[in-house]
Parts: structure tokens; C-alpha cells; sequence
């Protein structure tokens, strides 16, 4: 399979999305916001399709109707107090629409291109996205090595965050818009559809196992690596779209870490309450 | 840790403050003064605004009116955050992704104007811990631990932070009387060292003998402000809610 460049190239930016996508995922899932990732992805399906539009780069138009998308969704976060969800999911539709419907306007192939950027596909990642992808991800591991112990006082405990003098608002943004960087990150890969999925299950999966934050990021990263090597091997065999079978492989280690930790977990907190009779 | 006097500038001074929720007045025309190296309870029945009051004062909540002073300087200039510690009413929600005992303390030592090192976070973390009993829970996931013991541990993160000011918002609750004395004895060492202490609390119970100075709010303002032994009977105890508190309905609605 390595064999062939497009395949080397594939599996490079599969291993970039399937480290640094559970990364940011540990934290939107620290702050409930799991499906954050699915809205961005809503986004940046306009991204495409203007691109398709306009003629200018999928990746980098994307990239850019992505970050502010997550800004316009910190703003309604922020300022709607009624709306809520509702008026989220009135961004992430409007996106999606505005996706098909521009790429609708571009005509020619444009439709068929779209269905690559929508599930992924191994052939299409072009020394361009892939330097894009390269650029981007390094770029989301610099901001968490410098914001990371911030955003996550900030998930923790927003209040006592605050008192410590932690921008919230902007490390919220900022979050969010790491969660539109690495959206982008992955969908040619994984595919827009899904690559929420990257960031949220191998977290779901890590956390069966462990006792802190830490750890289960870096589980996590290593599940969503196993499960991204493995699903474009799978891919390639079998000619099947790379992002369900990622997707599908990760939902597979966490049903089998799920199942065999429950009656550990179980076990484990018995023990505890007999060892500490008087819990206060 | 500042080591200051109660002839100092006040730690922590409201003037003329006042809070409103939805155009009602919950709290008007508060003026008080926190000084170093005094232990201050605010008291007052569910409602009253005792919590409003303190994150109004902290920057938590909105101020409607007045000023607010932290360590003489405005709250809006306030830089140095790491001098203010915060144990607040709510127990941490860690039923999402787990954490650590330890990750939960440390995070206390996260500031963006000042760099800890690992080192010293490390030790900072346990000496916390051992303070409150919980050294060896450590490891441990935060959810794990009871009610309880997850108060101490907020207790232990403010501990960690070497403050000179420290609110804490009942931090006795779910706390059993064997731990208790222990939580007296670290906010004793803190106010030897000079920092001030403001405990939001229902009724004085254990810290009756170390408490300075009572605070009691009811009807959006001050009705007791003195010590101890000046309090009245029927106002220490007093931790039912006011059936008319402006807060109690707009919580209730």
C-alpha cells in the first residue's frame, strides 16, 4: 500500500488527524460540548462549497469560513440568552444548505467533488493539503503547549477560572476555533460528516480506562492514531470510504473497552468503599 | 503570602455597590471594608445575596452600581489574581472526562501573568492535600470521592495557592465534624500568616471561636455587621430562606 505516494501521503495526514483531532476533543467533551465538532463540520461545508464557487482552495477556504464560523458561534453562545442550542443549530444548518446550494451554483464536478470532502477519500490529498494540513496541525499542538493548562481551568471551573485571572471568553473562543482548525485538519480524510467522530470517540474510548484528564488525552490520541492507520489500511483493501471505516474502528475499541472495563470499574469501586467505610 | 496588618489598606473594600437581576434590586448600597488577618463570615437566610454579593465583589457578576477595591487598586485594573483563592458552592461537575485529585489542585496554580514551575506546582499540590487529609487521594478520580471529600479537595486547591484573600462559599458543607476541625485548623494557619479569610456560610457552627467578624445580609443590605459575641440570637442560625427575599422569587421563577 505504501507503494503508491498518494497512499503515503494519506496515511501521514491520517496519523496527523488521528493524534491531534482526540486532543482538542478531550476538551469540548470536558465541557459538554461533544457536538461542537459535528456543527463545525456543518461550517465548513460552505467553506467548500464556496470554494467550488469561487474557484480558491477548498482547504484554506474552509479553514477561513470555519474559524469564523466558530467566532459567530461564540457570539450567539455569548449574547443569545433564550436561543441557546436553537440558534446554534440554526448556524450549523445554514451551513450545511449553504454548502450543497453553492456547490449546486458551481456546477461541472463540483458535486461529485463535494462527496470526497464529505466522507473523505484517499486519492485526493494533493503536496498541497497535505502541507495545509501539515501547517495547521502543528499550528493546534503550538496553541495547546501555550493555552492548554489554561482552557482546561477554564472547562474545570469557569468561576474560580476567571478569578485567576483566565480570560474565559477567549479561551472559549479559542477552543472553538481550534475545534474549526481541526475540522479542516481532517476532512480529507475522515470527511466533514465525520470528522467530529475522530475527535469525540477516542476520548469516549480513553476514558474507560483512565484516572485524569492527562492520561485520557493522550490515550485518546494514541486510539484515534490506532484507528486511523487501521481504517485507511481497510480502506485501501477493501475500497471503501476511509472516514466510516476510521469512524467505524474507533467505535469498535470503545464498545471493547466499554464492555471489559465496566465489571473492573465495578470491582474497583466496591473495593474502594469497603476499604473507606467512612467516606467524609 | 503578603504578610499585612489589619492596619493596612482594606484587602478587599465595596462602596456603594449595588445588583440587579432583570431590572429587580437584589442588593443595594453596600459598603464594606475586608481587612488581612481577619476571619469574616457572611451570613444570612437562602436569598439573601450573600453569593451574589461576594462575585459581585470578585467580578463574577455584574455590578448595577458602586466600586469595588482589591488590595486599593480597582477591580477593572486588578492584575494579580494569584493573591485571590475561590472555594466556590458547587462542587465541580467531573462526570465528563475524568480528573485527577491532583489535576483538580493544580489547576488553581494556572495563571496567565504568572509561570509555575511542575516543581513547585507538585509540591504546592501535596502540602494542600496533606493540609486537608487527602494526600493519598491524589491519583484518585475526582468523582470518585464523596461529597465530602471533593469539598475538601476545592479547599485544598485555594490552599495550594499561597493567597492573601480566600472566599470560600460554605466550605463545611457535606464536610463531617472530624474533617471540619481540620479545614478550622488550615483557615487558622492562613490567618496567622495574614491573609483574609470571608466564609459564606448558613450558621458559624464550628468557626464560632475564630470568626472576627459577622456579617449578616437581609432585604438586599447589611443588618448586622460586628463581632461574635454582639451577634443577635436569632439572626446567627438564622439559614432557613426568606420567604420574601427579592432573590428567593426570581430563583423560584
Amino acid at each position: 500500500m505504501l507503494a503508491y505516494e498518494f497512499m503515503q501521503r494519506a496515511l501521514i495526514a491520517a496519523v496527523i488527524v488521528g493524534l491531534v483531532s482526540p486532543l482538542i476533543g478531550v476538551f469540548l467533551v470536558q465541557r459538554r460540548l461533544a457536538l461542537l465538532g459535528d456543527g463545525m463540520g456543518h461550517v465548513a461545508i460552505a467553506g467548500v462549497g464556496l470554494a467550488f464557487l469561487t474557484g480558491t482552495e477548498p482547504v484554506l477556504t474552509a479553514l477561513i469560513v470555519s474559524i469564523l464560523g466558530a467566532f459567530i458561534l461564540e457570539l450567539v453562545r455569548h449574547k443569545s440568552k433564550a436561543a441557546g442550542d436553537l440558534a446554534l443549530a440554526l448556524i450549523f444548518y445554514g451551513g450545511i444548505a449553504g454548502g450543497v446550494l453553492l456547490t449546486s451554483l458551481a456546477g461541472g464536478k463540483a458535486s461529485t467533488a463535494l462527496n470526497q470532502y464529505l466522507f473523505g477519500s484517499l486519492s485526493t490529498v494533493s503536496t498541497q493539503d497535505f502541507v495545509a494540513l501539515g501547517g495547521a496541525a502543528i499550528a493546534l499542538l503550538l496553541v495547546l503547549m501555550k493555552f492548554g493548562t489554561q482552557i482546561f481551568a477554564m472547562s474545570l471551573d469557569a468561576e474560580t477560572a476567571k478569578i485567576q485571572g483566565i480570560r474565559v471568553t477567549a479561551m472559549s473562543v479559542l477552543l472553538t476555533a481550534m475545534a474549526a482548525v481541526t475540522v479542516v485538519v481532517g476532512m480529507r480524510t475522515v470527511g466533514l460528516l465525520l470528522v467530529s467522530a475522530i475527535m469525540i470517540v477516542p476520548v469516549a474510548a480513553a476514558q474507560q480506562l483512565t484516572h485524569s484528564f492527562k492520561t485520557t488525552g493522550l490515550l485518546a490520541s494514541a486510539i484515534g492514531v490506532f484507528s486511523a492507520i487501521g481504517g485507511l489500511t481497510v480502506s485501501f483493501y477493501v475500497d471503501v470510504p476511509p472516514g466510516p471505516t476510521i469512524v467505524l474502528i474507533a467505535l469498535g475499541v470503545f464498545i471493547i473497552l466499554a464492555v471489559t472495563t465496566t465489571s473492573l470499574h465495578l470491582r474497583h469501586r466496591h473495593e474502594i468503599q469497603e476499604q473507606s467505610p467512612h467516606r467524609h | 503570602m503578603n504578610l499585612t496588618t489589619a492596619n493596612d489598606a482594606p484587602s478587599i473594600s465595596a462602596r456603594h455597590l449595588c445588583v440587579s437581576f432583570n431590572d429587580v434590586s437584589i442588593l443595594s448600597d453596600i459598603d464594606l471594608d475586608f481587612f488581612a488577618g481577619t476571619t469574616i463570615a457572611v451570613l444570612g437566610a437562602n436569598g439573601s445575596g450573600k453569593t451574589t454579593m461576594i462575585k459581585a465583589m470578585l467580578g463574577l457578576l455584574p455590578r448595577h452600581e458602586g466600586s469595588v477595591e482589591i488590595h486599593g487598586q480597582s477591580i477593572e485594573e486588578f492584575k494579580d489574581w494569584h493573591r485571590i483563592a475561590y472555594v466556590p458552592q458547587k462542587l465541580i461537575n467531573s462526570a465528563t472526562v475524568p480528573v485527577s485529585v491532583f489535576e483538580t489542585v493544580s489547576s488553581a496554580l494556572v495563571y496567565p501573568r504568572k509561570k509555575i514551575s511542575n516543581k513547585n506546582k507538585k509540591l504546592a499540590v501535596t502540602s494542600a492535600l496533606t493540609q486537608v487529609g487527602l494526600q493519598d487521594r491524589a491519583k484518585d478520580r475526582l468523582d470518585e470521592l464523596s461529597d465530602g471529600q471533593q469539598r475538601r479537595v476545592l479547599l485544598a486547591r485555594a490552599l495550594a495557592t499561597k493567597a492573601d484573600i480566600y472566599v470560600l462559599d460554605e466550605p463545611t458543607a457535606g464536610v463531617d465534624s472530624q474533617n471540619q476541625e481540620m479545614l478550622v485548623t488550615a483557615v487558622r494557619g492562613l490567618v496567622e500568616k495574614g491573609a483574609c479569610v470571608i466564609m459564606i456560610t448558613h450558621e458559624l457552627g464550628i468557626f464560632e471561636e475564630d470568626v472576627d467578624r459577622v456579617i449578616v445580609l437581609s432585604d438586599g443590605g447589611v443588618s448586622f455587621d460586628g463581632p461574635v459575641a454582639k451577634l443577635p440570637a436569632q439572626l446567627e442560625n438564622s439559614h432557613h430562606s426568606h420567604p420574601h427575599s427579592k432573590l428567593s422569587h426570581l430563583m423560584e421563577s
